[in-house]
């Protein structure tokens, strides 16, 4: 009785649906990587500008666990709802936000033989996907009702239209080489030569795009705090405005879930241990993915502590006057590449 | 007397974009470095405690046995914290009220026998006004060999410098 209830979760859990979606690289996966790299974010900047960073709560390993402090309290504190808000969007925008942030992690294959759901084109669903989340962003700092949420969401929108073209770009540039929109053939074809190696432009511009996207430093700017308190999020309070805070850190990871699938080799090196087949085709390669997402993210968190705020009109003209060309120049590269190859 | 006129449009700097290249990897480098190698100017108050040099204006602490009980320092005080108290037959003592004392060191100055010293000290805290007079016995008592003798690490300020002011762990 025991027994068949235990390998009836365990096959629940195990289901590619569930597993995609609650453990790697869901749900659990990217809880656990938030609280440290937001940790990460803050123990940097410490070391960089000459402190500490946190450390009270757990000296010994670091204060490692003060996110789960501040989650704990931002669970437990009084959600305050302003009286000239628009209650329903404004009760939405952060948990649809939080969700939708998620949602890519649906097309993104974590290792060869099981998928969440098969499909031929998860490269353009992924990022189709990754595309929705500043659109509740804009409706949190229109609902909000307030100056700084708008200007806010205005900046948001302002870097959309950025950013959005330059990431569709060199994903492109990458996968104009690879000759499919697949995710799990393109790592399959980076077995010996990663994409980075092959078109290092389009992965800058990638990478940079990912920086604006996600509100990272130089370009945080749709959330400045000291010019416009929390961006779109300025009303919010509670469990509402740690969803809210967790928003950008989650679409980074995502992000750089797609870039380490793209650029870096995805789960190779790919190898199998005899007789496990669950641990050495999904465990593993798993590991691999979020291990290269997380190193990734850890150098966008770096450069907090290292660049200041660029102003909306700076930001906007690196944009459009520069990595827009760098991320035509790299699909440039990337055909002209594919093309060396059949000529020759 | 006119100011200076000054140009407030500062002239963009034109740097080639292999300037540009290269400043952004000297700041990364730079905080590589100091990821790797942090200088910290902080340190962890409660649990790390900063001695100060001689000299320092801390707590006032009464030598109970090289007092005469001139009334010298209760006189000189210019905040009117310090005043004699009745201590056994013919025998004044001084207390020191530190809701009113501004450490300004006269009492100190002023005692003809050396009898009141500064503790190198400074980190109390009073939950009463009653607590913050210092009578009889406890205005005897040092605070510095409680707080030395406790769990903590001591440290000495020194400047340096390259770094700026440095911590150097004496125990």
């Amino acid at each position: 009785m025991l027994d068949s209830f235990i390998l009836f979760i365990k096959n629940i859990i195990l289901w590619p649906p569930v597993f995609y979606l609650l453990i790697a690289p869901g749900l659990v996966t990217i809880l656990i990587s938030l609280l440290l790299l937001i940790w990460a974010e803050r123990k940097i900047a410490g070391r960089i500008q000459m402190r500490y960073g946190p450390l009270e709560i757990s000296p010994k390993i670091g204060g490692a666990i003060q996110l789960v402090a501040d989650l704990t309290r931002y669970m437990l504190q009084e959600i305050i709802i302003p009286r000239t808000v628009d209650t329903l969007p404004y009760l939405i925008a952060p948990i649809a936000g939080f969700i939708i942030s998620l949602l890519p992690v649906a097309a993104i294959p974590i290792s060869p033989i099981y998928f969440p759901s098969p499909m031929t084109n998860s490269i353009i669903v992924a990022l189709a996907l990754t595309t929705l989340p500043p659109i509740l962003n804009i409706l949190a700092a229109w609902a909000s009702n307030n100056k700084f949420s708008l200007i806010g969401g205005a900046r948001e929108s302002f870097l959309i239209a950025a950013y959005e073209l330059i990431v569709i770009l060199s994903a492109i540039g990458a996968m104009v080489i690879y000759g499919t929109s697949d995710f799990t053939e393109a790592v399959s074809l980076q077995k010996n030569l990663w994409g980075i190696i092959l078109n290092p432009i389009s992965a800058i511009a990638f990478y940079v795009a990912v920086l604006m996207a996600t509100g990272r430093f130089p370009f945080e700017i749709a959330e400045a705090e000291a010019e416009i308190v929390m961006g779109a999020y300025t009303e919010y309070s509670g469990l509402l405005y740690g969803l809210s805070m967790g928003i950008s850190y989650t679409r980074m990871f995502v992000y750089n879930v797609i870039f380490s699938l793209l650029f870096l080799g995805g789960w190779q090196p790919f190898f199998t241990i005899g007789g496990h087949i669950f641990i050495s085709y999904v465990l593993i390669p798993a590991t691999v993915v979020i291990l290269k997402a997380l190193i990734v993210s850890l150098t966008m968190v770096f450069t907090r502590a290292i660049y200041g705020r660029l102003r909306i009109d700076q930001a906007l003209g690196g944009a459009w006057k520069f990595w827009f060309l760098v991320a035509i120049v790299g699909l440039i590269w990337g055909s002209a590449l594919t093309y060396l190859q059949q000529v020759i | 007397m006119g100011g200076k006129y000054v140009e407030k449009v500062v002239p963009s700097r034109n740097l080639s974009l292999l300037n540009k290249a290269k400043n952004h990897a000297e700041a990364l480098a730079l905080g590589a470095k100091f990821l790797v190698r942090p200088l910290r100017i902080t340190y962890r108050y409660p649990i790390v405690k900063e001695i100060p040099d001689q000299g320092y204006r801390g707590l006032i602490v009464l030598d109970d046995n090289k007092c005469i009980g001139c009334s010298l320092c209760a006189r000189i005080c210019p905040a009117s914290a310090m005043k004699m108290f009745q201590a056994g037959e013919k025998k004044l003592r001084p207390a020191v009220n530190y809701e009113r004392c501004v450490f300004c060191g006269y009492c100190v100055d002023i005692c003809p026998e050396n009898a009141l010293k500064h503790a190198r000290t400074h980190d109390v805290v009073f939950e009463s006004g009653e607590s913050m007079l210092y009578i009889g016995e406890k205005f005897t008592l040092d605070p510095d060999t409680q707080i030395l003798s406790g769990k903590v690490r001591i440290y000495r300020v020194r400047v340096d410098e390259k770094r700026g002011l440095i911590y150097e762990p004496i125990r």
